[in-house]
C-alpha cells in the first residue's frame, strides 16, 4: 500500500518554527518528574513510530484503547497510538488550541477531547512528541470502551480513505448472567476470526498462529509484571502514585516493543524487591493519606497532583491505569486466547457495570489502606462519569470513608476551575482528617466499630 | 391493554416483541415542560438532557407501566439502564442490546438477542410469545407504517404544519396500536382535504437528534420552514420500510433493523448520508436543517462530515445545538437570518 498523505514532521523542524511552543512543551513534560529510563522508553516508540510513518513498505496501523493489538504485531503491521500522543500533548500542556483546532474543523465542544487534541495536533502538524500522529494505513477501532472510539476511527478512515475494522463489543450492563455473556462472547470471537481475515487482506501474509500465540505469552508476561507492581501499592508508603502510574502504563498499553517493556517492569520490579526488602524505615515516610482515584487523569494539571502531594494526599490506586493491562491469564492456544481475550474486553475495570464497579471498589479500598476516593466527573467521557453519583453514595455508606466528586475534563484545562477545585480539595482532607481523629478515638475507647456515635 | 414503556434513543426498540406477550408499546419521551431534575440527582447535567428527561419520567411514572424495556443505542442508554435498574422502582426493566454492526455477525448476535428478550418477557410475564403472536403483531406494526407512508409525501403537497406531523409520530410510539390505526385512518382524510402546501413555507429536510417535543417542531415552522422529510426515529426511520414477511418473525424484525434508513449510532454510518442525499435529490428540496441535541455524541460526530457534504453538493444547509427546553429566542433568530439568507440567494445554494 502507498502513502500518500504528508509525514509527521519531526521536533528539530517544528522547533525551527515554533520554538516559543516547543521550549514550553518540553518544560512542562520534563517537570512530570517521568525516570529517565521510562522517558527513553517513550522516545523510542516515536522515534519508530516516525520511521514507520516514513517507510514506503512498513504499514501503520491505528489503534484505539481496547483493541487487540497483539494481532497487529503478529501481521507486522507497526501500532500507532494517537490517544497516547493526545496524552503526551496534555502533559506538554498545550492540548487547548489542539482542541480548539478541531473545534473550528466542526467537533462539538461536548465529545472528546483525547480525539480532538490528536486531530488537531495532526492538523497543526504537530511533531508525535507533542501531540502529532500518523495517517494510518488503515484504522483498527473498538467501541469497547466507548462508542466515541469507533466513530472517532470511522471518521478518519474515512476522510483519509483507507480501510477501517471496528470491533462490536456488546455493552455489558448490571445483572447480565453467564448465557448472555455466552452470546457476546460468541459474537466477539467471531470477529476476531473476521480480523484476520482482514488483516491477511491489508498485509497480503497469512496468519501465522505460532508468531501470535509467542507475541500473546510476551504480552501476557508484560501485564503480569505490570500488574505485579501494583502489589508493591498496596505497602505503605507505596511503591508509586498516580502521577507515574499514567505515563507508566503505556509499554504495556502500546506493545510496541515487548522486550523493551518486559525488561523494564522487571528492572523497576527488582528495584521495589530491593526497596520493601529493607527495614521499615528506610522504605520511606508513610502517606499521610493515601486516595484512590477513579476516572481518567487530568493530562494538563500535573501541579494539581504535585499540591495534593504537599499536603500529604497521595493516589495510591486508580481503576484507570490498572484497567491498561488486558491479558491477565495464560492461554496455550489462538481459540482460548480469543475467548479470554472476549472476557478481557467485557470486565476492564474502566468500564465495570455498576453492580460489579461498586464492590470492586470497596475491595481495592480496602486492600490498598485507603482513606478517600476522588471520583473524576470527567466531561471527556461520559460512559465512565455515569453511575459517579451512586459510586459516591454506596462507598461512603459502606466505607465510611469520604469521597469527593470533581467535574472536570481529562484533556481540556477550560473545564479546570483551579481555585474551585483547591477549595473542595481542602475541605475534603478536613473531611479525611476528621476520620482520622474520630478512629483514634475509636481505637482508644476500646474499638466498638461505632466510632461515628463517640462524642469529640 | 396495559403500556410497556421504552427507553430508545432511537428506533432499536422491538416493539412487536410486546405487542406480541400482550402490553401496548409506549415510547418514554420525557417532559420538557417538566425538565430533568428528578434524575439530575443520578445523572450530571453533561449527559444528554434527552435521557435524563427520559429518566425523570420514569421515576414519577413507572408505576403505570407493567415494565420497561431499555434498548442500548448509543453510550447514554448503555451506562444509564444500571441506574434505571437501581432507581426506578416497582417496574421489572429488560435490557435489550442492538449491535453496532450491520454484518452477517451482528445478524446472528442480534437474532440471539431477541430471543432472550422473548424468554425473559415470558418468564416474568408467564406468557408465551410465539410465531403466531409476533407475525400478528408485526402485521399490525406494518398496518401502521403503512398508513404513515401515506401520510408522509402529503406533508409536501399540503398544508402539514410540523405539529401535526410531530403529533402523528408521537401517537404512533405512545398510543395502542389498535386503536392507532383508525386514528391514523381518519388523519390520511383530514390531510387528503387541506389546502395546499403554503407560500412563504420552506420545503426542509430535518436530520440530526431525535426531535422529543413538539415546541421545537413549532419552532421551525414558525420561523418559516415547514419540515416535509426527514431520517428521524420519531419520523421516517419509523415508517420508511415494512417488516417483512419471513418464515422467522425474529429474523424478520433483525432485517427490518438493518434495512431502515440509518440512524449516526451505527457503524458504518455512511448509508445515512447517502439516504439524505437520495431522498433531496428525489423531492427537490434544496433546504435541509441539522440539529444536535446538546451532548448527543453519535450525531455531534456524524455533522463533522455529513454537513459538508451537504452543503457541498449545493443544498442550504443550517446545523446547530440545541437544548431540551421549550423555547428557545436565540435559535429563533439564527433560523430567521438563516430563512432570509436563502430568499436572497433565491434558490438552491450554500449558505
Amino acid at each position: 500500500m502507498s502513502k500518500n498523505t504528508p509525514n509527521i514532521p519531526g521536533l528539530g523542524s517544528f522547533f525551527l518554527k515554533n520554538p516559543g511552543l516547543f521550549f514550553k512543551g518540553m518544560k512542562n513534560q520534563l517537570k512530570q518528574g517521568v525516570p529517565m529510563d521510562l522517558i527513553s522508553l517513550m522516545g523510542d516508540y516515536g522515534k519508530k513510530t516516525k520511521k514507520a510513518d516514513a517507510s514506503p513498505t512498513q504499514l501503520v496501523a491505528n489503534f484505539t484503547a481496547g483493541f487487540p493489538v497483539e494481532f497487529l504485531l503478529a501481521f507486522d503491521v507497526w501500532p500507532g497510538f494517537p490517544e497516547f500522543s493526545a496524552c503526551t500533548a496534555g502533559m506538554c500542556e498545550i492540548s487547548q488550541p489542539l482542541i480548539e483546532e478541531a473545534e473550528g474543523m466542526g467537533y462539538s465542544r461536548d465529545l472528546c477531547a483525547y480525539m480532538k487534541t490528536a486531530i488537531g495536533a495532526r492538523e497543526k502538524g504537530y511533531p508525535l512528541d507533542l501531540g502529532g500522529s500518523p495517517v494510518g494505513d488503515f484504522y483498527c477501532g473498538t467501541n469497547g470502551v466507548c462508542d466515541t472510539h469507533a466513530k472517532w476511527f470511522e471518521n478518519e478512515a474515512r476522510k483519509y480513505g483507507r480501510p477501517y475494522f471496528a470491533m462490536d463489543v456488546p455493552c455489558v450492563v448490571s445483572g447480565s448472567d453467564e448465557a448472555r455473556w455466552k452470546v457476546d462472547s460468541d459474537y466477539i470471537v467471531a470477529q476476531l476470526y473476521d480480523l484476520i481475515k482482514f488483516l491477511e487482506q491489508q498485509t497480503g501474509k497469512k496468519f501465522d498462529e505460532a508468531k501470535f500465540m509467542n507475541i500473546i505469552n510476551k504480552s501476557q508476561e508484560c501485564n503480569r509484571l505490570y500488574l505485579e507492581f501494583f502489589e508493591y501499592r498496596k505497602r505503605i508508603p507505596a511503591a508509586d502514585y498516580f502521577i507515574f502510574m499514567r505515563v507508566f502504563m503505556f509499554p504495556v498499553f502500546a506493545q510496541y516493543d515487548q522486550d523493551a517493556a518486559i525488561k523494564y517492569y522487571q528492572k523497576v520490579l527488582d528495584k521495589m524487591k530491593k526497596r520493601y526488602a529493607q527495614a521499615p524505615e528506610k522504605i520511606g515516610k508513610p502517606e499521610k493519606y493515601r486516595l484512590m482515584w477513579e476516572g481518567i487523569t487530568l493530562w494538563y494539571a500535573s501541579d494539581f497532583y504535585k499540591d495534593l502531594e504537599k499536603k500529604g494526599a497521595h493516589i495510591v490506586y486508580e481503576l484507570y491505569t490498572e484497567s491498561s493491562a488486558f491479558r491477565r491469564k495464560k492461554t496455550s492456544s489462538v481459540e482460548e486466547t480469543m475467548r479470554q481475550m472476549a472476557k478481557e474486553f467485557t470486565s476492564a475495570t474502566y468500564i465495570l457495570e455498576q453492580d460489579k464497579r461498586i464492590p470492586f471498589m470497596v475491595q481495592k479500598i480496602d486492600e490498598y489502606s485507603i482513606d478517600g476516593i476522588i471520583l473524576h466527573a470527567n466531561m471527556s467521557c461520559r460512559p465512565s462519569a455515569a453511575g459517579l453519583q451512586d459510586v459516591k453514595t454506596e462507598i461512603e455508606k459502606r466505607t465510611n470513608k469520604p469521597v469527593l466528586i470533581l467535574t472536570c475534563d481529562m484533556m481540556d484545562p477550560r473545564a479546570f476551575s483551579e481555585a474551585q477545585v483547591q477549595n473542595r480539595i481542602d475541605a475534603f482532607i478536613e473531611m479525611m482528617e476528621e476520620n482520622r481523629t474520630q478512629k483514634e478515638k475509636q481505637i482508644m475507647s476500646g474499638g466498638t466499630g461505632q466510632w461515628q456515635t463517640i462524642n469529640r | 391493554m396495559k403500556a410497556f414503556a421504552y427507553f430508545d434513543s432511537g428506533h432499536e426498540f422491538p416493539e412487536e416483541i410486546v405487542m406480541a406477550a400482550g402490553f401496548s408499546p409506549m415510547k418514554i419521551l420525557g417532559d420538557v415542560h417538566k425538565g430533568t431534575a428528578a434524575a439530575d440527582e443520578y445523572l450530571f447535567p453533561f449527559f444528554c438532557p434527552f435521557a435524563r428527561g427520559c429518566l425523570a419520567d420514569a421515576l414519577e411514572n413507572s408505576g403505570k407501566w407493567s415494565g420497561i424495556g431499555v434498548a442500548h443505542g448509543c453510550d447514554a442508554t448503555d451506562h444509564h439502564y444500571d441506574m434505571w435498574r437501581d432507581h426506578v422502582k416497582g417496574v421489572p426493566i429488560f435490557w435489550v442490546n442492538t449491535p453496532m454492526k450491520m454484518d452477517q455477525l451482528a445478524r446472528t448476535f442480534y437474532i440471539q438477542e431477541l430471543k432472550r428478550f422473548i424468554d425473559n418477557l415470558d418468564k416474568q410475564y408467564s406468557v408465551k410469545v410465539g410465531d403466531k403472536e409476533l407475525k400478528d403483531a408485526i402485521s399490525l406494526s406494518n398496518q401502521v407504517k403503512s398508513l404513515l407512508r401515506q401520510l408522509a409525501p402529503l406533508r409536501v403537497k399540503k398544508d402539514i404544519p410540523n405539529r401535526d406531523y410531530f403529533e402523528i409520530m408521537r401517537k404512533s410510539i405512545q398510543m395502542p396500536k389498535e386503536s392507532l390505526v383508525e386514528d391514523l385512518k381518519k388523519t390520511l382524510a383530514d390531510w387528503e382535504n387541506r389546502k395546499p402546501f403554503p407560500a412563504g413555507k420552506i420545503p426542509t429536510f430535518l436530520t440530526g437528534s431525535d426531535v422529543s417535543f413538539v415546541e421545537f417542531m413549532d419552532l421551525l415552522d414558525n420561523a418559516g420552514f415547514r419540515v416535509v422529510r426527514d431520517d428521524l426515529s420519531l419520523g421516517e426511520r419509523y415508517f420508511a420500510t415494512s417488516i417483512p414477511d419471513a418464515a422467522s418473525p425474529v429474523e424478520a424484525l433483525v432485517t427490518y433493523s438493518f434495512d431502515m434508513p440509518r440512524s449516526a449510532t451505527r457503524v458504518p454510518s455512511d448509508g445515512r448520508l447517502e439516504y439524505i442525499l437520495a431522498v433531496l435529490k428525489d423531492t427537490k428540496i434544496d433546504t435541509v436543517v441539522s440539529q444536535n441535541m446538546k451532548f448527543c455524541e453519535p450525531y455531534a460526530m456524524d455533522a463533522v462530515w455529513t454537513i459538508p457534504a451537504i452543503k457541498g453538493k449545493g443544498y442550504n444547509c443550517m446545523h446547530f445545538e440545541r437544548d431540551f427546553t421549550p423555547a428557545d429566542n436565540q435559535l429563533f433568530t439564527r433560523l430567521e437570518a438563516f430563512k432570509e439568507t436563502i430568499q436572497q440567494k433565491g434558490g438552491r445554494s450554500n449558505v
